[in-house]
């Protein structure tokens, strides 16, 4: 028995419990008449990306001989050749040489973490997209835009890893332990880039588009919340202090970021509310993924303070802007990741800016926000484009009025009516 | 034939059945409503938005009753709901042409 295998195997179901719990928060948000959409969003982004994943987003990613340090050979592990064997007729993993783990844990770990950056994604795409449209998309973003950003950070050869090109050229990789950049900026870049090319919804800015049940965003919240503490120590690869350190950061940097939300909320809105406690603590899970066992426990709580605090003030930018990020994943996911990656190369123990290590991380994590913010960016923008003029993205304004779930999927998710205004057709 | 409109604060609810009930009422319709008048709603925050709701919850109580009786119900009615501030509610009486009960087709003042 292997323990890392063990930990990696809990991790995994830990980090599946976040992106569940963060579709429930989406879910939360939206009005009655779109509930249900927001959980196909959610749910369709999980199945899709675990297909597509061991098919061939895993090769892409981790696997085989790489092109440029930016993207693996999409063959080699085509389901899971590079990483299962069998014996005695049963199937278990493939130990790689000189590793303390069996690939196929890592293969699992990998997929849980990819499928919350897509379901990240689906909270700016709110009341207005078609399901179809979105299944396409998961595909294409996951093969196109995840698999190498995860390539180009978390792969050996990657090209901003800490054992790649980068590295070697300048003697400094850009550190992002549990995934800022890779998760959450590049959830953040991409919700922008389709927002703006999909459009409003009808009525945004103009009536109400309340959140329908903060209840069932709270316990969301509350489940992501103890499932990240599986995410963020899963990343460390093996069940050692680190992972238990990073655990205490991520519970520090979230615990700070919730009281730095919440501090704002009181000055500005005279009330500590709900919705400012469970949005304090997604923007630190944002903050803290980069540097969870690079910062000493006072930066920490430093950096998830100014998280919540910042965050808090970004919400207001798509106001401002105009542009629809339905449940603000660019504030809270898109600032918190930014604000974790810089302050890694400001404060990291070894190798921050002001902690006397020179320039190098801090510019290597420069890079990846810059790295990620145009890779993301830029194709998320082309597949959206194309998808937009193939398929089409949105349904009819008509619908919208509707309910999307009602148009796009024929159902309601809630019928309290204590008469019913349909009538039974026929059994199908 | 009278009926007796009453919108009232939802917390002056039980009060008013018991008032009603001890004044000989042995049935009545209870709609969940929303309104504004004299008091008007709060505004909700939303994470950088904020909503102003003007519109409040009330429950409205229709009463169905004989000419002589709809003045006695008023008054029970206003006694039950009255809490001093503003907002307590509002109460009309309309004319009614005709009153059937289903069950048994009793008209009118055998109907009550």
């Amino acid at each position: 028995m292997n323990i890392t295998t063990v930990w990696l195997l809990v991790a995994s179901v830990l980090s599946m419990l976040t992106t569940v719990g963060v579709g429930l928060y989406y879910m939360g948000l939206a009005r009655v008449k779109s509930v249900l959409n927001m959980g196909m969003l959610m749910l369709g982004g999980i199945v899709t990306t675990c297909l597509v994943w061991v098919l061939w987003a895993w090769s892409l990613a981790f696997g085989g001989s790489d092109v440029a340090g930016v993207v693996g050979n999409p063959a080699s592990g085509f389901l899971l050749r590079d990483s299962i064997a069998l014996k005695n007729g049963a199937f278990l993993s493939v130990m790689p040489t000189g590793a303390s783990y069996p690939r196929l844990a890592d293969v699992l770990f990998e997929m849980t973490v990819a499928c919350l950056a897509v379901v990240l994604i689906s909270g700016a795409l709110a009341e207005r997209i078609k399901f179809s449209a979105w299944a396409i998309f998961v595909v294409f973003w996951v093969s196109i835009v995840y698999a190498p950003v995860a390539h180009m950070l978390w792969s050996r050869s990657g090209l901003l890893s800490s054992t790649g090109p980068l590295s070697q050229a300048f003697g400094s990789g850009a550190h992002d332990l549990a995934g800022s950049g890779v998760v959450w900026l590049s959830a953040a870049v991409s919700a922008l880039a389709i927002v703006l090319i999909i459009g409003r919804r009808r009525t945004f800015h103009v009536t109400p588009l309340k959140p329908h049940s903060l209840t069932l965003s709270f316990c969301g919240v509350a489940l992501a919340f103890v499932g990240f503490m599986g995410f963020v120590a899963g990343h460390v690869h093996s069940g050692n202090g680190t992972a238990v350190y990073t655990v205490l950061s991520m519970l520090l940097a979230c615990s700070a970021s919730c009281w730095g939300w919440l501090m704002i909320d009181r000055l500005r809105n005279r009330h500590f509310t709900a919705l400012g406690a469970i949005s304090g603590i997604l923007c630190g899970m944002a903050a803290v993924c980069a540097a969870a066992d690079s910062l000493n426990p006072l930066w920490t709580v430093l950096i998830g303070f100014i998280a919540g605090v910042a965050c808090s003030s970004a919400v207001s930018w798509k106001y401002r802007l105009n542009y629809d990020d339905s449940f603000d994943v660019v504030a809270i996911a898109g600032v918190g990741a930014v604000i974790g990656l810089l302050a890694n190369g400001l404060f990291a123990q070894k190798g921050g800016l002001l902690t006397g290590g020179g320039v190098g991380l801090l510019v290597a994590e420069l890079l990846e926000i810059v790295v990620v913010f145009l890779w993301a960016g830029v194709w998320t923008a082309v597949i959206a484009f194309v998808l937009e003029k193939t398929v089409g993205w949105r349904i009819a304004d008509r619908d919208e009025v509707l309910g999307v779930d009602i148009a796009d999927q024929g159902e309601k998710g809630y019928d309290f009516e204590t008469f019913s205004n349909s009538v039974f057709k026929e059994a199908q | 034939m009278k009926i007796v409109t009453a919108v009232i604060k939802p917390e002056c609810l039980d009060a008013c059945k018991t008032a009603l009930a001890q004044a000989g009422v042995r049935g009545m319709t209870l709609t969940s409503v929303s309104g504004f008048g004299q008091e008007v709603g709060h505004s909700e925050v939303y994470r950088g938005a904020r909503y102003n709701s003007d519109l409040i919850t009330r429950v409205r109580i229709d009463v169905v009753s004989a000419d002589e009786d709809a003045n006695t119900l008023v008054n029970v009615l206003v006694e039950a709901a009255k809490t001093g501030n503003d907002g307590d509610g509002f109460i009309w009486v309309a004319p009614l042409d005709r009153v059937v009960r289903i069950n048994t087709g009793d008209e009118n003042e055998a109907a009550l």
